[in-house]
Protein backbone atom coordinates (compact mmCIF):
# COMPACT_ATOMS: atom_id res chain seq x y z
CA UNK A 1 0.00 0.00 0.00
CA UNK A 2 2.85 2.35 0.90
CA UNK A 3 4.56 1.50 -2.39
CA UNK A 4 1.40 2.32 -4.38
CA UNK A 5 0.92 5.57 -2.50
CA UNK A 6 4.58 6.46 -3.02
CA UNK A 7 4.32 5.62 -6.73
CA UNK A 8 1.36 7.96 -7.28
CA UNK A 9 2.89 10.64 -5.04
CA UNK A 10 6.05 10.54 -7.15
CA UNK A 11 4.12 11.06 -10.42
CA UNK A 12 1.92 13.73 -8.86
CA UNK A 13 5.00 15.67 -7.66
CA UNK A 14 6.64 15.12 -11.04
CA UNK A 15 3.80 16.39 -13.21
CA UNK A 16 1.87 18.78 -10.97
CA UNK A 17 4.75 19.85 -8.71
CA UNK A 18 4.15 22.62 -6.22
CA UNK A 19 1.78 24.56 -8.45
CA UNK A 20 -1.54 22.71 -8.48
CA UNK A 21 -3.42 25.70 -9.97
CA UNK A 22 -1.71 25.20 -13.34
CA UNK A 23 -2.73 21.54 -13.55
CA UNK A 24 -6.28 22.35 -12.42
CA UNK A 25 -6.51 25.32 -14.79
CA UNK A 26 -5.32 23.29 -17.80
CA UNK A 27 -7.86 20.54 -17.11
CA UNK A 28 -10.69 23.08 -16.73
CA UNK A 29 -9.77 25.06 -19.86
CA UNK A 30 -9.37 21.98 -22.05
CA UNK A 31 -12.50 20.52 -20.49
CA UNK A 32 -14.47 23.57 -21.59
CA UNK A 33 -12.93 23.29 -25.05
CA UNK A 34 -14.01 19.65 -25.17
CA UNK A 35 -17.57 20.60 -24.20
CA UNK A 36 -17.70 23.26 -26.95
CA UNK A 37 -16.56 20.77 -29.55
CA UNK A 38 -18.72 17.87 -28.41
CA UNK A 39 -21.90 19.94 -28.18
CA UNK A 40 -21.08 21.79 -31.40
CA UNK A 41 -22.27 25.03 -29.89
CA UNK A 42 -20.44 26.76 -32.70
CA UNK A 43 -20.70 25.10 -36.12
CA UNK A 44 -17.61 23.12 -37.10
CA UNK A 45 -16.21 23.90 -40.52
CA UNK A 46 -14.96 21.07 -42.64
CA UNK A 47 -13.09 21.67 -45.85
CA UNK A 48 -12.37 19.14 -48.55
CA UNK A 49 -8.68 18.38 -48.67
CA UNK A 50 -6.69 16.46 -51.28
CA UNK A 51 -8.39 14.05 -53.66
CA UNK A 52 -6.18 11.01 -54.16
CA UNK A 53 -7.79 8.45 -56.40
CA UNK A 54 -11.26 7.88 -54.98
CA UNK A 55 -10.34 9.10 -51.51
CA UNK A 56 -11.54 12.45 -50.30
CA UNK A 57 -9.90 13.74 -47.16
CA UNK A 58 -11.49 16.22 -44.84
CA UNK A 59 -9.91 18.50 -42.34
CA UNK A 60 -11.63 19.41 -39.15
CA UNK A 61 -11.43 23.03 -38.08
CA UNK A 62 -13.04 25.06 -35.39
CA UNK A 63 -13.25 28.83 -35.73
CA UNK A 64 -12.60 29.79 -32.11
CA UNK A 65 -11.69 26.93 -29.75
CA UNK A 66 -7.93 26.83 -30.58
CA UNK A 67 -7.54 30.57 -30.06
CA UNK A 68 -9.69 30.64 -26.93
CA UNK A 69 -7.79 27.70 -25.40
CA UNK A 70 -4.42 29.26 -26.28
CA UNK A 71 -5.35 32.66 -24.84
CA UNK A 72 -6.82 31.10 -21.69
CA UNK A 73 -3.73 29.00 -21.02
CA UNK A 74 -1.47 32.03 -21.44
CA UNK A 75 -3.64 34.01 -19.04
CA UNK A 76 -3.46 31.09 -16.61
CA UNK A 77 0.35 31.22 -16.71
CA UNK A 78 0.42 34.96 -16.12
CA UNK A 79 -2.11 34.59 -13.30
CA UNK A 80 -0.02 31.90 -11.62
CA UNK A 81 3.13 34.03 -11.83
CA UNK A 82 1.26 37.03 -10.46
CA UNK A 83 -0.08 34.89 -7.59
CA UNK A 84 3.50 33.91 -6.69
CA UNK A 85 4.53 37.58 -6.89
CA UNK A 86 1.71 38.58 -4.48
CA UNK A 87 2.65 35.72 -2.14
CA UNK A 88 6.25 36.94 -1.99
CA UNK A 89 5.09 40.54 -1.56
CA UNK A 90 2.80 39.61 1.34
CA UNK A 91 5.48 37.51 3.03
CA UNK A 92 7.92 40.43 3.13
CA UNK A 93 5.44 42.95 4.61
CA UNK B 1 16.81 14.60 -45.17
CA UNK B 2 15.44 15.67 -41.76
CA UNK B 3 12.38 17.92 -41.93
CA UNK B 4 12.11 21.22 -40.03
CA UNK B 5 9.60 19.64 -37.64
CA UNK B 6 11.91 16.70 -36.92
CA UNK B 7 14.85 19.07 -36.38
CA UNK B 8 12.77 21.15 -33.94
CA UNK B 9 11.81 17.98 -32.09
CA UNK B 10 15.46 16.89 -31.81
CA UNK B 11 16.72 20.33 -30.74
CA UNK B 12 14.02 20.56 -28.02
CA UNK B 13 14.92 17.15 -26.58
CA UNK B 14 18.67 17.83 -26.96
CA UNK B 15 18.50 21.06 -24.92
CA UNK B 16 16.31 19.44 -22.23
CA UNK B 17 18.74 16.53 -21.98
CA UNK B 18 21.73 18.88 -21.55
CA UNK B 19 19.97 20.85 -18.80
CA UNK B 20 19.00 17.73 -16.83
CA UNK B 21 22.36 15.99 -17.31
CA UNK B 22 24.21 19.06 -16.03
CA UNK B 23 22.12 18.92 -12.82
CA UNK B 24 22.68 15.19 -12.41
CA UNK B 25 26.40 15.59 -13.10
CA UNK B 26 26.74 18.18 -10.32
CA UNK B 27 25.32 15.73 -7.78
CA UNK B 28 27.45 12.78 -8.94
CA UNK B 29 30.56 15.01 -9.01
CA UNK B 30 29.93 16.20 -5.44
CA UNK B 31 29.54 12.62 -4.22
CA UNK B 32 32.54 11.39 -6.18
CA UNK B 33 34.92 14.13 -5.04
CA UNK B 34 33.73 14.17 -1.41
CA UNK B 35 32.93 10.54 -0.65
CA UNK B 36 33.79 7.80 -3.10
CA UNK B 37 33.93 7.67 -6.91
CA UNK B 38 33.17 3.96 -7.20
CA UNK B 39 29.99 4.39 -5.13
CA UNK B 40 28.90 7.58 -6.93
CA UNK B 41 29.36 6.02 -10.37
CA UNK B 42 27.66 2.80 -9.22
CA UNK B 43 24.68 4.86 -8.10
CA UNK B 44 24.58 6.72 -11.42
CA UNK B 45 24.85 3.45 -13.35
CA UNK B 46 22.09 1.82 -11.32
CA UNK B 47 19.88 4.85 -11.99
CA UNK B 48 20.51 4.59 -15.75
CA UNK B 49 19.50 0.91 -15.68
CA UNK B 50 16.36 1.83 -13.71
CA UNK B 51 15.57 4.57 -16.24
CA UNK B 52 15.89 2.07 -19.07
CA UNK B 53 13.48 -0.28 -17.31
CA UNK B 54 11.05 2.59 -16.60
CA UNK B 55 11.14 3.80 -20.21
CA UNK B 56 10.60 0.27 -21.54
CA UNK B 57 7.68 -0.30 -19.16
CA UNK B 58 6.03 2.98 -20.21
CA UNK B 59 6.52 2.16 -23.90
CA UNK B 60 5.00 -1.34 -23.46
CA UNK B 61 1.97 0.10 -21.66
CA UNK B 62 1.52 2.73 -24.37
CA UNK B 63 1.87 0.11 -27.12
CA UNK B 64 -0.84 -1.96 -25.45
CA UNK B 65 -3.00 1.13 -25.12
CA UNK B 66 -2.52 2.06 -28.76
CA UNK B 67 -3.20 -1.47 -30.01
CA UNK B 68 -6.57 -1.35 -28.21
CA UNK B 69 -7.59 2.02 -29.58
CA UNK B 70 -5.91 2.21 -32.97
CA UNK B 71 -8.51 4.50 -34.41
CA UNK B 72 -8.26 7.00 -31.56
CA UNK B 73 -4.86 8.65 -32.02
CA UNK B 74 -6.54 11.95 -31.19
CA UNK B 75 -7.19 10.65 -27.64
CA UNK B 76 -3.51 9.78 -27.26
CA UNK B 77 -2.57 13.23 -28.61
CA UNK B 78 -4.89 14.81 -26.06
CA UNK B 79 -3.41 12.85 -23.13
CA UNK B 80 0.17 13.58 -24.19
CA UNK B 81 -0.68 17.21 -24.96
CA UNK B 82 -2.24 17.72 -21.52
CA UNK B 83 0.77 16.17 -19.76
CA UNK B 84 3.18 18.27 -21.83
CA UNK B 85 1.33 21.54 -21.33
CA UNK B 86 1.12 21.05 -17.55
CA UNK B 87 4.78 20.05 -17.38
CA UNK B 88 5.83 22.82 -19.77
CA UNK B 89 3.92 25.55 -17.94
CA UNK B 90 5.66 24.51 -14.70
CA UNK B 91 9.04 24.96 -16.39
CA UNK B 92 8.05 28.24 -18.04
CA UNK B 93 6.57 29.58 -14.80
CA UNK B 94 9.82 28.90 -12.93
CA UNK B 95 11.86 30.44 -15.77
CA UNK B 96 9.74 33.61 -15.63
CA UNK B 97 10.07 33.80 -11.84
CA UNK B 98 13.87 33.40 -12.08
CA UNK B 99 14.21 35.98 -14.84
CA UNK B 100 12.04 38.42 -12.84
CA UNK B 101 14.16 37.97 -9.72
CA UNK B 102 11.29 36.34 -7.79
CA UNK B 103 13.10 33.01 -7.53
CA UNK B 104 16.77 32.26 -7.03
CA UNK B 105 18.73 31.63 -10.20
CA UNK B 106 19.74 27.99 -10.61
CA UNK B 107 23.46 28.01 -9.75
CA UNK B 108 25.43 24.78 -10.13
CA UNK B 109 28.26 26.06 -7.92
CA UNK B 110 25.86 26.66 -5.01
CA UNK B 111 24.17 23.28 -5.50
CA UNK B 112 27.57 21.55 -5.70
CA UNK B 113 28.67 23.18 -2.43
CA UNK B 114 25.39 22.23 -0.73
CA UNK B 115 25.71 18.60 -1.83
CA UNK B 116 29.37 18.58 -0.81
CA UNK B 117 28.52 19.84 2.68
CA UNK B 118 25.77 17.22 3.04
CA UNK B 119 28.25 14.55 1.97
CA UNK B 120 30.87 15.76 4.47
CA UNK B 121 28.31 15.76 7.30
CA UNK B 122 26.78 12.36 6.52
CA UNK B 123 27.81 9.44 8.69
CA UNK B 124 29.84 6.74 6.97
CA UNK B 125 27.78 3.66 6.10
CA UNK B 126 28.88 0.73 3.98
CA UNK B 127 26.57 -1.67 2.17
CA UNK B 128 27.50 -4.12 -0.60
CA UNK B 129 31.04 -2.74 -0.42
CA UNK B 130 29.82 0.75 -1.36
CA UNK B 131 29.63 4.08 0.45
CA UNK B 132 25.84 3.91 0.80
CA UNK B 133 25.25 7.67 1.12
CA UNK B 134 27.16 8.42 -2.08
CA UNK B 135 25.39 5.57 -3.89
CA UNK B 136 21.87 6.61 -2.86
CA UNK B 137 22.32 10.35 -3.47
CA UNK B 138 23.86 9.73 -6.92
CA UNK B 139 21.13 7.22 -7.75
CA UNK B 140 18.34 9.59 -6.74
CA UNK B 141 19.93 12.57 -8.51
CA UNK B 142 20.47 10.75 -11.82
CA UNK B 143 17.11 8.98 -11.69
CA UNK B 144 15.03 12.07 -10.91
CA UNK B 145 16.72 14.22 -13.56
CA UNK B 146 16.65 11.33 -16.02
CA UNK B 147 12.92 10.73 -15.57
CA UNK B 148 12.29 14.25 -16.88
CA UNK B 149 14.30 13.48 -20.01
CA UNK B 150 12.55 10.12 -20.48
CA UNK B 151 9.19 11.86 -20.08
CA UNK B 152 10.08 14.48 -22.71
CA UNK B 153 11.48 11.87 -25.14
CA UNK B 154 8.40 9.65 -24.89
CA UNK B 155 5.79 12.43 -25.02
CA UNK B 156 7.47 14.34 -27.84
CA UNK B 157 8.37 11.22 -29.78
CA UNK B 158 4.94 9.62 -29.46
CA UNK B 159 2.95 12.76 -30.24
CA UNK B 160 5.14 13.61 -33.23
CA UNK B 161 4.95 10.05 -34.60
CA UNK B 162 1.17 9.76 -34.23
CA UNK B 163 0.28 13.26 -35.41
CA UNK B 164 -2.40 12.57 -38.02
CA UNK B 165 -1.76 15.83 -39.78
CA UNK B 166 2.06 15.92 -40.06
CA UNK B 167 3.54 12.73 -38.59
CA UNK B 168 7.34 12.61 -38.17
CA UNK B 169 8.90 9.32 -39.22
CA UNK B 170 10.98 7.59 -36.52
CA UNK B 171 10.17 10.43 -34.13
CA UNK B 172 10.81 8.32 -31.01
CA UNK B 173 14.21 7.19 -32.31
CA UNK B 174 15.21 10.76 -33.24
CA UNK B 175 14.12 12.04 -29.82
CA UNK B 176 16.03 9.25 -28.02
CA UNK B 177 19.16 9.91 -30.13
CA UNK B 178 19.01 13.63 -29.36
CA UNK B 179 18.68 12.91 -25.62
CA UNK B 180 21.60 10.46 -25.60
CA UNK B 181 23.84 12.81 -27.59
CA UNK B 182 23.05 15.68 -25.21
CA UNK B 183 23.80 13.54 -22.15
CA UNK B 184 27.06 12.24 -23.66
CA UNK B 185 28.28 15.74 -24.49
CA UNK B 186 27.71 16.85 -20.89
CA UNK B 187 29.29 13.69 -19.44
CA UNK B 188 32.39 14.12 -21.60
CA UNK B 189 32.66 17.86 -20.92
CA UNK B 190 32.20 17.23 -17.20
CA UNK B 191 34.83 14.49 -17.14
CA UNK B 192 37.32 16.84 -18.74
CA UNK B 193 36.41 19.88 -16.60
CA UNK B 194 36.17 17.89 -13.35
CA UNK B 195 34.11 20.67 -11.75
CA UNK B 196 30.48 21.88 -11.86
CA UNK B 197 29.49 23.05 -15.33
CA UNK B 198 28.37 26.46 -14.10
CA UNK B 199 29.23 28.17 -17.39
CA UNK B 200 26.42 26.30 -19.19
CA UNK B 201 23.63 28.89 -19.61
CA UNK B 202 21.23 26.66 -17.72
CA UNK B 203 18.59 29.24 -16.85
CA UNK B 204 18.35 30.42 -20.46
CA UNK B 205 18.15 26.83 -21.65
CA UNK B 206 15.42 26.00 -19.12
CA UNK B 207 13.49 29.02 -20.39
CA UNK B 208 13.88 27.79 -23.98
CA UNK B 209 12.78 24.26 -23.05
CA UNK B 210 9.77 25.67 -21.16
CA UNK B 211 8.75 27.64 -24.27
CA UNK B 212 9.12 24.57 -26.50
CA UNK B 213 7.23 22.26 -24.12
CA UNK B 214 4.37 24.78 -23.89
CA UNK B 215 4.34 25.24 -27.67
CA UNK B 216 4.11 21.56 -28.51
CA UNK B 217 1.84 20.84 -25.53
CA UNK B 218 -0.68 23.48 -26.62
CA UNK B 219 -0.47 22.41 -30.28
CA UNK B 220 -1.11 18.73 -29.57
CA UNK B 221 -3.67 19.14 -26.81
CA UNK B 222 -5.84 21.33 -29.08
CA UNK B 223 -5.45 18.79 -31.93
CA UNK B 224 -6.47 16.12 -29.43
CA UNK B 225 -9.68 17.99 -28.55
CA UNK B 226 -10.98 16.70 -31.88
CA UNK B 227 -11.50 13.40 -30.03
CA UNK B 228 -14.71 14.90 -28.61
CA UNK B 229 -16.11 15.54 -32.07
CA UNK B 230 -18.51 12.90 -33.37
CA UNK B 231 -15.84 11.64 -35.83
CA UNK B 232 -13.03 11.67 -33.20
CA UNK B 233 -10.75 13.25 -35.79
CA UNK B 234 -7.77 15.45 -34.86
CA UNK B 235 -8.60 19.14 -34.91
CA UNK B 236 -6.56 21.21 -37.34
CA UNK B 237 -4.98 24.50 -36.48
CA UNK B 238 -5.29 27.17 -39.15
CA UNK B 239 -1.97 27.52 -41.09
CA UNK B 240 -0.96 23.91 -40.28
CA UNK B 241 2.54 23.48 -38.80
CA UNK B 242 3.31 27.20 -39.29
CA UNK B 243 1.03 27.60 -36.31
CA UNK B 244 3.81 26.10 -34.16
CA UNK B 245 5.98 29.14 -34.87
CA UNK B 246 3.12 31.51 -34.04
CA UNK B 247 2.34 29.67 -30.79
CA UNK B 248 6.03 29.80 -29.83
CA UNK B 249 6.13 33.54 -30.52
CA UNK B 250 2.96 34.05 -28.48
CA UNK B 251 4.40 32.22 -25.44
CA UNK B 252 7.63 34.20 -25.86
CA UNK B 253 5.83 37.55 -26.02
CA UNK B 254 3.61 36.74 -23.02
CA UNK B 255 6.57 35.55 -20.91
CA UNK B 256 8.83 38.48 -21.88
CA UNK B 257 6.03 40.96 -21.17
CA UNK B 258 5.45 39.42 -17.73
CA UNK B 259 9.17 39.54 -16.94
CA UNK B 260 9.50 43.15 -18.09
CA UNK B 261 6.65 44.19 -15.78
CA UNK B 262 7.69 42.24 -12.68
CA UNK B 263 11.49 42.55 -12.87
CA UNK B 264 11.73 46.31 -12.12
CA UNK B 265 9.29 45.93 -9.21
CA UNK B 266 11.22 42.97 -7.79
CA UNK B 267 14.53 44.80 -8.18
CA UNK B 268 13.19 47.85 -6.32
CA UNK B 269 11.71 45.77 -3.52
CA UNK B 270 14.23 42.98 -3.03
CA UNK B 271 17.51 44.08 -4.64
CA UNK B 272 20.49 43.33 -2.34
Amino acid sequence: MRFIKGFFQFWYDFIVGDCWEIAAGVVIILGLGAILISTEMIALHETIGLIEGATVTTKLYHPTVPLVVAASLMLLLVGSVYREFRRKLDSTK
Amino acid sequence: MISAAALTLMVSVFIASIVETVEAFTIVLAMGLTRNWKSALAGAGAALVMLGITATAIMLILELFMSQIQSLESLLQLIIGVLLIIFGMQWLRKAILRSSGLKAIHDEEIIFERERQAALNAKPEKRLGLDWFAFVVSFKGVFLEGVEVVFIVITFGLAAATDRINPIENAMLLAAMAAVIGALIVAIAGSIAHKPLSRVPENTMKYAVGLLLCTFGLYWSVEGLGFFHVESQSLHWPLGTWTLLLIFCAWLIVSRATISILKPIAQRKWAK
